[in-house]
């Protein structure tokens, strides 16, 4: 989905480049913060983006596999791994 | 105790009048490993006073952020057959009503897949199935949803919504619970199935003041079927209740606003001074019936103790007509969440939110007016504020 978007001022990003800075974000912060859908929301509201166009690029993302949603006491998307508790299949 | 088989603990759960739990994972024992293995662990953790769960995060199917609870075991060589042990939640339909056909193919696919153990149904209102393997949760989406199901909210999400039977088998629903609850279901898909929230939302939608589905006390959003004019009196059956019951003091003597009256002939109700409760309808169904001018109260707030204690939802609309696809309903919903996602931290619920920061700013923000039903308790206004530029 390649759409153009506006980011503050006369910047101009599209959409893959919007979602490629989410992933960074949340890349980043691994093992640092887990990053709930509403702190990337308001991290790339502050770079100009819209809330809808976060919500879509974050949507790309997890159904494209790059990212993960998580559940540890409330719901965080991370880049997915292979989780300590996991016990491997037989 | 090792997996022999032997589980002396569990065994006197099964004593007693009331169901146990354990009878029944031991029928289902019989024919699966899972199962056997269950009893087995559950035995241990009993005897070590320890759990032998691990929470599983990450697990779940593609582009979905709920309908699937990760569960591990600490001991997967001497219990293989939980060293995976997953929930999945599947989604309802609204008022719990299947046909045979349905269940069964429900039944075959989680046998198929899973432990073939069920909790009909959770407490938060889908059909729990228990114990299955990472690699067995895609196999097992894509069965439902090719039989038309779909899998629950867990997380920070909107839970699955719930309703009543409402009008397909009570007289007493002022609206039409289970309609509301199919179309909310199918406007927040994005909100069910992908986690934005600070944490859950609950939605649960009773037909009327008898609020089965008990949501004042469990739901984020409760939406109780009410109406605005007036009861509906039947004097010529009031008589006939007269010569069975003692009305003065079952009905006139327990109405909460004390606004009946009975003077052996005929009831009186002074209908601005009723809260609605159902007590009296309740009480003589072939005498008095709720008005005609039908919707619901839209209450706030309820959950139960989890980082803060309990709380019990409050009014935030008093009357709202609901007839579909229910925009109003869906406007509003969206705009507390835009409040709530705006400000709430972590694992804050919307009650609890309310409660830190004030009416004030919720009403601000989604334009609903103050009015005196808000209030929760008598002698208190903690909702009303005057701006300076208000006071003259």
């Amino acid at each position: 989905m390649l759409h153009t978007i506006r980011i503050k001022g006369d910047t101009i990003m599209d959409a893959a480049e919007l979602q490629k800075k989410v992933y960074e974000l949340v890349e980043k912060n691994m093992g640092k913060k887990k990053m709930k859908a509403g702190d990337i929301t308001k991290a790339m509201e502050a770079e100009g983006a819209s809330r809808d166009e976060v919500k879509a690029a974050i949507r790309e993302l997890v159904d494209g596999g790059k990212l993960v949603y998580s559940y540890f006491g409330g719901s965080f998307i991370e880049v997915p791994h292979v989780e300590g508790s996991a016990n491997p299949q037989q | 105790m090792g997996n022999d088989g032997k589980t002396p603990m569990l065994d006197d759960l099964e004593k007693g009048a009331w169901p146990s739990f354990v009878k029944e994972i031991k029928v289902a024992a019989k024919k699966s490993n899972t199962a056997k293995d269950l009893l087995g662990i559950l035995e241990r953790s009993y005897r070590d006073k320890v759990t032998h769960w691990k929470h599983g995060g990450i697990v779940g199917v593609l582009g979905y952020g709920g309908g699937v609870i990760g569960r591990y075991c600490d001991l997967p060589e001497e219990f293989p057959g939980v060293a995976h042990f997953h929930t999945v939640r599947v989604n309802p339909p609204s008022g719990f009503f299947y046909t045979s056909k349905a269940l069964k193919e429900l039944c075959d696919i989680w046998d198929k897949y899973g432990s073939g153990m069920t909790n009909m149904h959770g407490s938060t209102g889908d059909m729990i199935w228990l114990g299955t393997q990472t690699d067995k949760l895609e196999p097992i989406f894509a069965e439902i949803t090719a039989k038309g199901w779909d899998l629950g909210g867990s997380g920070s999400c909107l839970r699955t919504p719930s309703s009543c039977v409402g009008m397909a088998r009570c007289e007493f629903a002022n609206i039409d619970t289970m309609d509301i609850c199919h179309t909310l279901t199918h406007k927040f898909q994005d909100e069910l199935h992908r986690p934005a929230f600070p944490y859950k939302f609950k939605i649960k939608v009773s037909g009327c003041a008898n609020d089965c589905t008990a949501a004042v006390a469990r739901a984020d959003m409760s939406i109780i079927g009410t109406w605005r004019d007036s009861i509906r009196i039947d004097q010529a059956e009031v008589k006939n209740y007269s010569s069975k019951m003692n009305i003065q003091e079952e009905i006139v003597g327990m109405c909460p606003t004390k606004c009946m009256s009975f003077d052996g002939g005929a009831l009186k109700i002074n209908d601005k001074d009723c809260n609605r409760c159902m007590h009296c309808i309740n009480q003589m169904p072939k005498a008095l019936r709720p008005g005609k001018e039908r919707g619901a109260t839209i209450m706030l707030g309820g959950k139960a103790p989890i980082v803060t204690g309990a709380l019990m939802s409050w009014v935030i609309v008093p009357f709202m007509k609901l007839e579909a696809p229910y925009d109003n309903l869906e406007d509003l919903i969206r705009k507390l969440w835009e409040w709530w996602d705006e400000h709430g931290k972590n694992r804050e619920r919307i009650g609890e939110l309310v409660d830190r920061m004030g009416m004030r700013s919720m009403l601000e923000s989604t334009g609903l007016p103050p009015v005196p039903q808000m209030v929760k308790a008598p002698r208190t206004n903690p909702y009303v504020f005057w701006a300076p530029g208000e006071v003259k």
